[in-house]
């Protein structure tokens, strides 16, 4: 029997599944997680968190979001945009709450970055506005990978998505860190497409990229996934 | 959204898109856009650990930090508890890795070999090509364990290897 990378991972998240099923249990306490993020962790406790991490779907799932969070964080504050409590005037009524005040170099930076995080922020909610399907049963085109964040070498690099029962064809595009589209491919049956020859002379390594997927269901309605970020890396020595 | 964090109200909101679609991400469906208790309740205590802390810390870019993140994780935490009960299968359609039953069904045997040829790598390897599989970047492993890049890099493909080796002699033969 033959297997390839995404057919372990697929396989591995298959067996976490069903472990699942089971039991779930010993998940860290939240405050662990915090610790682990913040590098504050102890080299064993550090350890313990990550060996359960590692085989729970749940756990995975939340750490993952918690370090894009944490990303966010830094970005939204600025690399020295301390904040910073104003004087307490007015604290005594109760009333609007501390204000938390930046440095006024600081508040420059961080007014420039938050500015441009703004426009990324919206130009990504524009673009993975896609229609509306209520409720939990509707269909919905979900990335596997590259997951989001991840960093790949540009000839390892395969898209996977899950499979949509509805869907006639999908459609992949490619997407520059300002949001352009730089390519797009043509109808696709499979639920995966390496990263095409004509594709990778448009990116470049180290740089970071978005992706997405739109399947065309059989009654012509069009789904997109959310957009999903991935950056090229290097090919391993 | 202000798109201008020099209060800590405007951080906030500079910071709700995001949070709000990693929570979506974790399971989470509003009731309405304008009626979004989770959010709130967020806000909420996230005000109030920095309120209980006033006058204590001038810089506190690292305190915030925390406050967020801890009452993210919490609320993390609580999406998948409400979903268990809904849902005690972890049946639902949010997970990352959930499949069509026949891909289900194509793994199985696959999946079994794998966890034993997973339990004869070394505890720091076998730990590290599982959060890969999991799809957690170079860049997070690194970051989660305090290493650099490169040696998150190259433990997974050390990792990688044995891997290999162990899943020959059980008779599957993996590809790049
Ligand atoms: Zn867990």
């Amino acid at each position: 029997m033959k297997t390839d990378l995404a057919g372990l991972m697929e396989a591995y998240q298959a067996h976490l599944e069903d472990q699942e099923r089971g039991a779930c249990s010993g998940c860290p306490a939240p405050e662990g997680l915090v610790r682990l993020l913040e590098r504050q962790a102890g080299r064993k406790e550090r350890k313990m968190i990550l060996d359960h991490v590692a085989g729970c779907v749940d756990c995975a799932l939340l750490l993952k979001s918690a370090l894009r969070l944490s990303g966010e964080i830094d970005r939204v504050l600025g690399r020295d945009g301390a904040l910073r409590i104003a004087p307490r005037e007015g604290a005594a009524a109760g009333t609007g709450g501390p204000r938390f005040l930046l440095g006024r170099r600081a508040a420059f930076g961080a007014l420039a970055g938050a500015l441009g995080l703004a426009i990324v922020t919206y130009s990504v909610i524009r673009l993975a506005e896609k229609p509306v399907v209520r409720g939990a049963a509707g269909p919905q085109v979900r990335l596997i990978s590259p997951v989001k964040g991840a960093s790949v070498p540009a000839g390892e690099i395969e898209f996977l998505w899950e499979t949509v029962p509805q869907a006639a064809r999908y459609s992949l595009e490619i997407f520059n860190g300002s949001l352009e589209r730089l390519w797009r491919s043509g109808p696709l049956t499979e639920v995966r497409l390496p990263l095409p020859e004509d594709a990778r002379g448009a990116i470049r390594p180290g740089e970071s990229y978005f992706w997405r997927v739109t399947a065309v269901l059989k009654d012509g309605q069009e789904l997109a996934s959310k957009l999903a970020e991935f950056s090229v890396g290097k090919m391993p020595a | 959204m202000t798109g201008k964090p020099e209060s800590f109200d405007s951080f906030l909101d500079s910071l709700t898109p995001f949070l709000l679609s990693e929570l979506r991400a974790l399971g989470y469906v509003a009731p309405s856009p304008e009626r979004d208790d989770l959010l709130q309740e967020i806000r909420i205590r996230i005000w109030q650990a920095l309120r209980e802390r006033k006058g204590e810390i001038n810089f506190f870019n690292a305190y915030v930090k925390k406050v967020v993140l801890s009452v993210f994780i919490n609320a993390g935490r609580k999406i998948s508890r409400e979903r268990k009960i809904f849902d005690p299968s972890g049946c639902d359609e949010n997970r990352i890795g959930k499949k069509g039953q026949d891909r289900v069904e194509s793994n199985d045997m696959l999946k079994d070999i794998l966890a034993d040829a997973l339990q004869s790598l070394g505890r720091e390897k076998r730990r590290v090509v599982e959060l890969r599989f999991e799809g957690f970047s170079f860049a997070e492993i690194a970051q989660l364990n305090s290493w650099s890049l490169r040696k998150a890099q190259s433990a997974y493909y050390r990792g990688l290897a044995d891997l290999r080796d162990s899943l020959a002699k059980r008779g599957i033969h993996y590809e790049d």
